[in-house]
C-alpha cells in the first residue's frame, strides 16, 4: 500500500505539469512527394524511406530481431517439453478449415511482400502474416510432424543469412553509385511493378527473415509450454 | 571507408556462425580488417550512406579524437578476448563480433534515431552475454536490466519526439538553431542517465557487475556504460544553461554519496561496482564543465577499470570467494599486488594520477575533495586485507609495462600547485588515520537499497525534480 | 494537442502498473501498454489532416512519412524484447516455482 501512495504522489504532479505546460510544434519532415517520385519511383512513401533513404537503420533492426530469435531458441532448451496427450482435441471445423486457410494465407503474404511499394504493406507485415498462419496448421497436425518439418528445413541456419545479404548489397553500392547502400538506378514508372530500384528484393528478404523468426518464437513457446 | 570498420565485423560474425569449425579465424580477420579501415581513413570527414543530402539521410562523422578512441577500444577488446573468452563456442563469437562492429559505428553516428537503434542492439547483446551459462541468479539480473533499459529507452523516445516536432529533422547538427520545447530535455537526459550508471538511478548496476561471470564486468564497466554519457556529450551544445548547472550539482552529490556506499561494502566486486558509479559521476562533471576532455577520460577509465576487474576476477577464481572477511590475509604475488594498488590510487584523484590532472583544470566547488577523505578510508581497508607473498607472478608482467604508459602520460598540462597537493595529501592521510582508529568499532553489514520496485521509484522522483527545475526557468 | 496528452496519460497508467503490480507477467503486460502508448504519441504528432501516404495525383495534406518509417522499427524492437523477457521469466518460474517478484528476490539474494 505504501508503494502505491508514493508512486501516485510522484506520477500525478508529473502528468499535471505535462498537461498544462507541454508545447508541441508542428514541423514537417523534408521529404516531399515530388522528390520521392523522381529519385526513387515508388508511390509508397514509407517504403521509400525505410528501404532507400534510411536503409542503415533497417539493417541494424533486422540484426536485433535475428539476435533475439537466436537467443530465444538458445535459452528455451532448458525448459521441459510438453507431451502431446495434454492437448484437448480441436473441433471438426478447425480440422477441415485450417489447411485450406493456410494456402490462402501464403498467397496473401506473398502479395503483400511483393507489392510493398505500390500499396501499403512491405516485408514486416508479410512475415508476420505467414508466421502466424503457419501456427494455425500446428493446431491440426500432431507435434512430431511439425518437429520434423522444423528440423528438416534447417531454418535455424538459413534465417541468419538475411543480414549478411543486406550487408553485401550495401557494400556493392559502390559499384553502381558513389557510396555504400546506394539504390540500383532502376527508377522505372511509378505505379508499375518494376519501379523503385531494389525494393522488391529487399522486401522479400525481410519477409523471409521475419517469417522465420516469428514462427520459431511461437512454435517454441507452444512446444515447451503447451496450449490451453 | 571508415564505415567498413562496422559492416565488416558484422559480416564476418554471420559467416563464423554458419561455418562453426573455423570461427576463430574469422575473429582474427575482423580485427585486422577493423585496424586497416581505421588507419587509412582520412580525417575529418562526414559521410552519408546513399549519397543523399544531410537532412534526408543518416550522417556519420569521423575525426581524430574518434580515431584514437576507436583504436584504443580495439586493443582493449582484443586483450579482454584473449584473456577470458578464448575457449567459448561459436555462438559467443557471433555476439562478440557484432558487439565490436556496432560499437564502432555508434561512436560515428550523428542522428537521433540511429543512436537509439545502436543502443538497442548493444543492450540486446549484453543481455544475452550476461546470462549465457543459464544460472538462475544471472537470469534474474539480466531480466532486471532488461526491464529498466526498456523503460529508459522509452523515455528517450518521447523526448526525441517532442524535440522533432519543433525541428523537423533527426540530425543532431542541424537541430542546433531551433528552440527547444519545454520538457524534452528532461526526458532525453533521464533516459540516458539510467543507462549509464550514475548513483541514484541505476538500480541494475551493483548486482549486474558483481554477479556476472568472469570477463563480463570488464567489458560492461569499460565501454558499455559509457555510451549513455557519450550521447550526452554529443547533444551538449543543445542544452540550456540551467540544465547544465543542474547536471554539475547532481554529479557532485552523486559522486560523494556513491563514495560513502563504496566504503560500506564487504564484497570485493560490489566495492568495485560502486566505485564505477563514482567514476561515472566524475564523467558527468567533466562533461558539464569542459566537454573537450571527455574522450581522454573515456580512454583512461576504460583501461583502469577493465584491468581492476580482471585482477578481481583472478582473485575470485584463485581463492574461491569475493567476501573481504573470508579473503583476510590471503597472499597475492608481487606484480599483481603492485598493479592493483597503483590502479586503485589512480582512481582516487590525488597527485600523480590522471584524474588529478583532469580535475585541476576544471573549476568546480571544493566540496568534491571530501571524496579523497573517503578514498583514504577504503584504500586502507583493502590494504589491510591483502598481503604480499614471495612469488613473483610472471604472467602479469605485461600489465606492469603497459600501466604507466597508458595511465600517467597525457598531453594535458597540469598545474603544479603545492597548496592543492598538500591539502589533498592531508585529507588522504586523515582518512587513513580515521579508519585505523575506528575500524574495530564498526560492523559492516550489507545494505541493499536497490530492490526492483524501489529503483523505479527513484527514477520517477528524479524525473519530477528535473521537470520542476526546467519549468522554473521558463515560467 | 489533446491527443498527445491522452497518449501520455496511457503512458503513465502503464508506468504505475509496472511499479505496483506484484506478479512478473502482469508487469510485462504493463510494459506492453507503455510501448503502445509511445507509438500512439508519435502517430498523433504525425497526423495532419488527410491521412494517406500513398502518392496519388492530387495530394496536399499528407501525414509525416518519416515518423511512420521509424515506428516500424520501434514496434519490431519492442516485440523482440518482450519475447526474450517472457522466455527468461519462464525459465525462472520453472526453477523457483513462483512469479512474484518479492519471493524471487528473497530466494536469490
Amino acid at each position: 500500500m505504501k508503494k502505491k501512495i508514493i508512486a501516485l504522489f510522484l506520477i500525478i504532479p508529473i502528468f499535471l505539469l505535462l498537461a498544462f505546460y507541454m508545447e508541441i510544434g508542428d514541423a514537417q519532415s523534408p521529404y516531399t512527394a515530388q522528390e520521392i517520385l523522381v529519385e526513387n519511383g515508388s508511390i509508397n512513401m514509407v517504403a521509400a524511406i525505410v528501404l532507400d533513404y534510411r536503409l542503415f537503420d533497417t539493417f541494424f533492426e533486422v540484426l536485433v530481431f535475428t539476435l533475439a530469435v537466436t537467443g530465444v531458441s538458445y535459452y528455451v532448451k532448458k525448459l521441459p517439453v510438453v507431451s502431446d496427450s495434454d492437448f484437448e482435441k480441436t473441433s471438426i471445423t478447425v480440422n477441415v478449415f485450417a489447411p485450406i486457410m493456410f494456402q490462402m494465407i501464403v498467397l496473401v503474404s506473398l502479395y503483400v511482400a511483393v507489392a510493398g511499394h505500390i500499396g501499403p504493406g512491405g516485408g514486416f507485415a508479410a512475415g508476420v502474416i505467414l508466421g502466424t498462419g503457419l501456427l494455425g496448421v500446428t493446431f491440426v497436425k500432431p507435434m512430431e510432424d511439425i518437429e520434423k518439418i522444423f528440423i528438416k528445413s534447417k531454418i535455424e541456419k538459413y534465417k541468419i543469412i538475411t543480414p549478411f545479404l543486406i550487408a553485401i548489397y550495401g557494400i556493392l553500392g559502390i559499384v553502381w553509385g558513389d557510396s555504400f547502400f546506394t539504390n540500383i538506378p532502376l527508377v522505372g514508372q511509378p505505379g508499375k511493378l518494376l519501379s523503385g530500384g531494389a525494393i522488391i528484393i529487399l522486401n522479400l528478404l525481410i519477409g523471409f527473415e521475419v517469417f522465420a523468426g516469428t514462427w520459431t518464437i511461437l512454435y517454441k513457446f507452444i512446444k515447451h509450454r503447451g496450449m490451453l | 571507408m571508415f564505415l567498413l570498420s562496422s559492416i565488416f565485423p558484422i559480416s564476418m560474425a554471420i559467416l563464423s556462425y554458419i561455418f562453426n569449425k573455423y570461427h576463430k579465424i574469422f575473429i582474427l580477420i575482423s580485427y585486422i580488417g577493423i585496424f586497416i579501415s581505421l588507419i587509412i581513413s582520412k580525417t575529418p570527414q562526414s559521410y552519408i550512406p546513399g549519397d543523399w543530402s544531410s537532412s534526408n539521410g543518416i550522417e556519420f562523422f569521423f575525426d581524430n579524437e574518434i580515431k584514437i578512441v576507436l583504436i584504443c577500444f580495439m586493443f582493449f577488446s582484443a586483450f579482454i578476448y584473449l584473456r577470458f573468452f578464448k575457449n567459448k563456442n561459436h555462438e559467443f563469437t557471433l555476439l562478440w563480433l557484432i558487439l565490436n562492429g556496432s560499437l564502432n559505428s555508434f561512436f560515428m553516428s550523428r542522428d537521433f534515431f540511429n543512436i537509439y537503434v545502436h543502443i538497442e542492439l548493444i543492450s540486446m547483446i549484453v543481455f544475452l552475454i550476461l546470462a549465457m551459462d543459464k544460472d538462475s541468479t544471472r537470469i534474474w539480473i539480466s531480466l532486471k536490466y532488461m526491464l529498466m533499459s526498456s523503460v529508459a529507452l522509452n523515455f528517450y523516445l518521447i523526448g526525441v519526439g517532442m524535440f522533432y516536432s519543433n525541428t523537423g529533422t533527426l540530425n543532431i547538427t542541424l537541430s542546433l538553431e531551433f528552440s527547444k520545447p519545454l520538457f524534452s530535455q528532461s526526458f532525453i537526459i533521464t533516459g540516458l542517465l539510467i543507462k549509464s550508471g550514475v548513483f541514484f538511478l541505476s538500480g541494475w548496476l551493483p548486482s549486474a557487475q558483481s554477479e556476472a561471470s568472469e570477463g563480463v564486468p570488464s567489458i560492461l564497466s569499460g565501454i558499455v556504460e559509457k555510451i549513455g554519457l557519450w550521447v550526452i556529450y554529443l547533444i551538449f551544445p543543445l542544452l540550456t544553461f540551467e540544465v547544465k548547472n543542474f547536471l554539475l550539482y547532481f554529479g557532485i552529490i552523486s559522486a560523494i554519496l556513491s563514495s560513502i556506499f563504496t566504503f560500506l561494502q564487504i564484497d570485493l566486486k560490489k566495492l568495485l561496482a560502486y566505485s564505477t558509479m563514482t567514476q561515472m559521476s566524475y564523467g558527468l562533471i567533466i562533461i558539464a564543465v569542459r566537454p573537450e576532455f571527455f574522450p581522454i577520460f573515456l580512454i583512461y577509465d576504460m583501461f583502469s577499470k577493465g584491468i581492476l576487474f580482471l585482477l578481481a576476477d583472478d582473485l575470485n577464481e584463485k581463492f574461491g570467494s569475493k567476501n573481504l572477511e573470508k579473503l583476510k590475509n590471503v597472499k597475492i604475488s608481487i606484480v599483481p599486488y603492485i598493479i592493483f594498488f597503483i590502479l586503485l590510487f589512480n582512481i582516487g584523484g590525488v597527485f600523480p594520477s590522471n584524474l588529478y590532472k583532469l580535475k585541476s583544470s576544471l573549476i568546480i566547488p571544493l566540496i568534491i575533495e571530501v571524496n579523497i577523505f573517503i578514498f583514504g578510508m577504503y584504500f586502507t581497508k583493502l590494504f589491510k586485507t591483502f598481503h604480499i607473498s614471495k612469488k613473483f607472478g610472471f604472467k602479469y608482467l605485461y600489465l606492469l609495462l603497459v600501466t604507466p604508459v597508458i595511465l600517467y602520460i597525457t598531453y594535458i598540462k597540469y598545474n603544479f600547485e603545492i597548496s592543492k597537493i598538500t591539502y589533498q595529501y592531508l585529507l588522504f592521510f586523515g582518512g587513513v588515520i580515521f579508519y585505523l582508529l575506528i575500524f574495530k568499532k564498526i560492523k559492516f553489514k550489507p545494505i541493499n537499497i536497490y530492490s526492483f520496485e524501489n529503483s523505479l521509484i527513484y527514477q520517477i522522483a528524479f524525473l519530477l525534480i528535473f521537470f520542476i527545475i526546467e519549468s522554473l526557468s521558463r515560467i | 494537442m489533446s491527443y498527445e496528452i491522452l497518449s501520455l496519460l496511457v503512458f503513465f497508467i502503464g508506468l504505475f502498473g509496472l511499479i505496483t503490480k506484484k506478479d512478473m507477467i502482469l508487469k510485462l503486460v504493463n510494459l506492453g501498454i507503455l510501448q503502445s502508448s509511445v507509438v500512439l504519441f508519435f502517430v498523433s504528432i504525425a497526423f495532419k489532416g488527410d491521412a494517406p501516404i500513398i502518392i496519388t495525383s492530387d495530394i496536399s495534406n499528407y501525414s509525416d512519412p518519416l515518423i511512420h518509417s521509424f515506428l516500424l522499427t520501434v514496434i519490431v524492437i519492442g516485440f523482440a524484447n518482450l519475447a526474450l523477457m517472457l522466455v527468461f521469466s519462464m525459465i525462472l518460474s520453472n526453477k523457483i516455482k513462483t512469479h512474484v517478484v518479492k519471493e524471487i528476490e528473497a530466494k536469490i539474494e
